[in-house]
């Protein structure tokens, strides 16, 4: 009898410690709070958007572009061969293998700044590696590479290499975007169903 | 007596681990608030105030200016103090950001600087920083999509 | 921190290799726990030996606890550790279905496959079963995928459908454990066969 109840004492002595456990460890920053700071305060975590247009044009697979914008805003528009993952879906372990992964770069992008400026602070936090964001967001995309137009009489190859990146990755942009609705729900869900692929799990 | 005696081990074990449980959340260094709050809190945009909101605050506030230009003019001075991002953490500084008053405002230009000091000040447990709207919504897009109807993948590339 | 495989990039022989020893320690505890005789496993369902219900509750709090207390010193990171994705028609079904093939048979796959390495024929049989059933399923899971894939709830943890912390969750359960230990045990008095032993 004496083992059963000192087993019993042990674990409702280890249950109650747990039970008054000051944080939940999983759901807190893994980062020491100075070495998140001196992450966030370079420039490190950063991809211009001419970046990210070459990476769309040569259809770089060591990256992974990732729109943190609403389903809805996603569907309108959004950047060839981007994913969406919704800001308040963060936490959905769904993600869980494409946000804290060490194969690709992740590049995450909204509207402007601040969403992404949010998502790349909260990952990093947690400890997920390779964490990227497109400097300017959208706004700053729609900027410069929709509406790049070049004027003058001269131009060096290195303006018309800029150019002509920028105006395929236009090119790509709106053929993908101007698809019907239809089509663009099926071109989602095989890149979702793709996406579910490679979560792997011991199923 | 004798009862106590039989589970003096086991009694031992707990104590020693409750030691160091003390000893694991004594750390300053340490992240120990829920992401879920932070994020919950972004989602509703209740952490982000606009000057008017601030003036209108019955409590007292400080505008912590992280970011390197000065403040817009429709801020009080005399409630701002100027601390460089990278060093928000530095120990006389975090001295200064616990003594605050009341609501901890942050603001910089860049509103991605104020975002993730927010983050990190959140997490860190600093439940009164909030950040300070200066114009407008910045998540708004500027731009809207022209589809060109002309424009059509070939079918086999879906 | 772990888990093991994910820091570290193991190559695929070693991960297989520490999965064997696993295998092999986990199978050495089921036998050691007399869980090879299929008598102690239907004990459990006739009441006279509780045995595999102390066992096993036993292994998933100590899991749990040791978890939790390793998450909370930086030891193991528990957003690595995979959540088995739940579907409750199929959890319903198929645990029924389970069920009443572990009463017939004596076994569940793991002791199952233990007893076999003992060499006791009844489980060879059971593990030929075993096959066939799996077979089956493979084979007619057309007809059935509606029903299998029904009511998809996603990686669903209780301490989060409950709406409590995980330990104090693990403290219910643990509550829980010991109740049932001692229910358990006076059941083992109450129904107690003394023409069943665990003689082979």
């Amino acid at each position: 009898m004496d083992a059963r109840i000192r087993y019993s004492v042990l674990l409702v002595g280890v249950g109650i410690i747990l039970a008054f456990l000051p944080f939940d460890a999983a759901q807190t920053f893994q980062l020491k709070s100075n070495e998140l700071l001196t992450r966030s305060a370079s420039e490190v975590m950063y991809f211009s958007v001419d970046q990210v247009a070459r990476a769309v044009n040569s259809e770089d697979s060591t990256v992974q572009i990732i729109d943190v914008r609403s389903a809805a805003q996603f569907k309108e528009c959004n950047i060839p061969g981007s994913i969406n993952i919704p800001f308040g879906d963060l936490q959905n372990p769904l993600w869980e293998a494409t946000l804290n992964q060490k194969k690709v770069k992740n590049i995450l992008y909204g509207n402007g700044d601040q969403t992404a400026s949010y998502t790349w602070t909260i990952l990093t936090g947690l400890g997920y590696p390779n964490n990227y964001m497109m400097k300017g967001g959208l706004n700053e995309w729609f900027r410069t590479v929709m509406l790049s137009q070049y004027s003058g009489e001269k131009i060096t190859p290195a303006e018309n290499a800029r150019f002509e990146n920028r105006l395929n990755a236009c090119k790509a942009f709106t053929q993908i975007n101007s698809l019907p609705d239809s089509l663009k729900t099926k071109f989602f869900n095989a890149k979702r169903l793709n996406q579910s692929k490679l979560d792997g799990g011991c199923n | 007596m004798q009862q106590l005696k039989k589970i003096k081990f086991v009694i031992l074990f707990i104590f020693v681990i409750l030691i160091l449980v003390i000893i694991r959340n004594s750390n300053q260094n340490l992240f120990k608030q829920d992401v879920k709050s932070a994020i919950e809190a972004i989602q509703n945009n209740s952490n982000m105030l606009s000057p008017d909101q601030l003036h209108q605050l019955k409590e007292q506030w400080m505008v912590v200016n992280i970011g390197n230009s000065d403040l817009p003019d429709s801020i009080h001075v005399e409630h701002s103090i100027k601390i460089p991002f990278e060093n928000l953490l530095d120990q006389t500084n975090r001295k200064i950001l616990e003594g605050v008053d009341g609501k901890l405002i942050l603001y910089s230009a860049d509103v991605a600087t104020a975002s993730k000091a927010w983050v990190i000040l959140n997490q860190m447990g600093f439940k009164n920083a909030f950040i300070l709207n200066s114009g407008g919504n910045r998540e708004e897009i500027k731009y809207k999509f022209q589809p060109d109807t002309t424009a059509r993948l070939e079918q086999d590339s879906i | 921190m772990g888990p093991l495989s994910i820091i570290s990039g193991f190559p695929e022989w070693l991960n297989l290799l520490i999965a064997f020893l696993i295998g092999i320690g986990f199978g050495f505890a089921l036998e050691q726990a007399g869980f090879s005789s299929s008598r102690k496993l239907a004990g459990m369902f006739y009441g006279y030996d509780t045995t595999v219900l102390k066992v096993f509750f036993t292994a998933a709090i100590v899991a749990l606890v040791g978890s939790q207390l390793l998450s909370f010193f930086g030891l193991l990171n528990l957003k690595l550790v995979y959540v088995n994705p739940y579907y409750i028609n199929s959890a319903i079904i198929g645990g029924v279905i389970m069920g009443a093939g572990f009463i017939m048979g004596g076994y569940c796959p793991g002791t199952g496959i233990s007893a076999l390495s003992i060499g006791k024929i009844d489980a060879m049989i059971f593990m030929a079963g075993g096959m066939v059933g799996a077979f089956l399923f493979a084979e007619t899971y057309p007809f059935i995928e509606t029903l299998a894939m029904d009511n998809f709830k996603g990686a669903m943890r209780i301490d989060e459908w409950m709406g409590v912390s995980p330990g104090v969750f693990t403290l219910i359960l643990i509550i829980a454990a010991v109740a049932l230990f001692w229910i358990a045990e006076l059941a083992e008095k109450k129904f107690s066969r003394a023409d069943i032993t665990n003689d082979i």
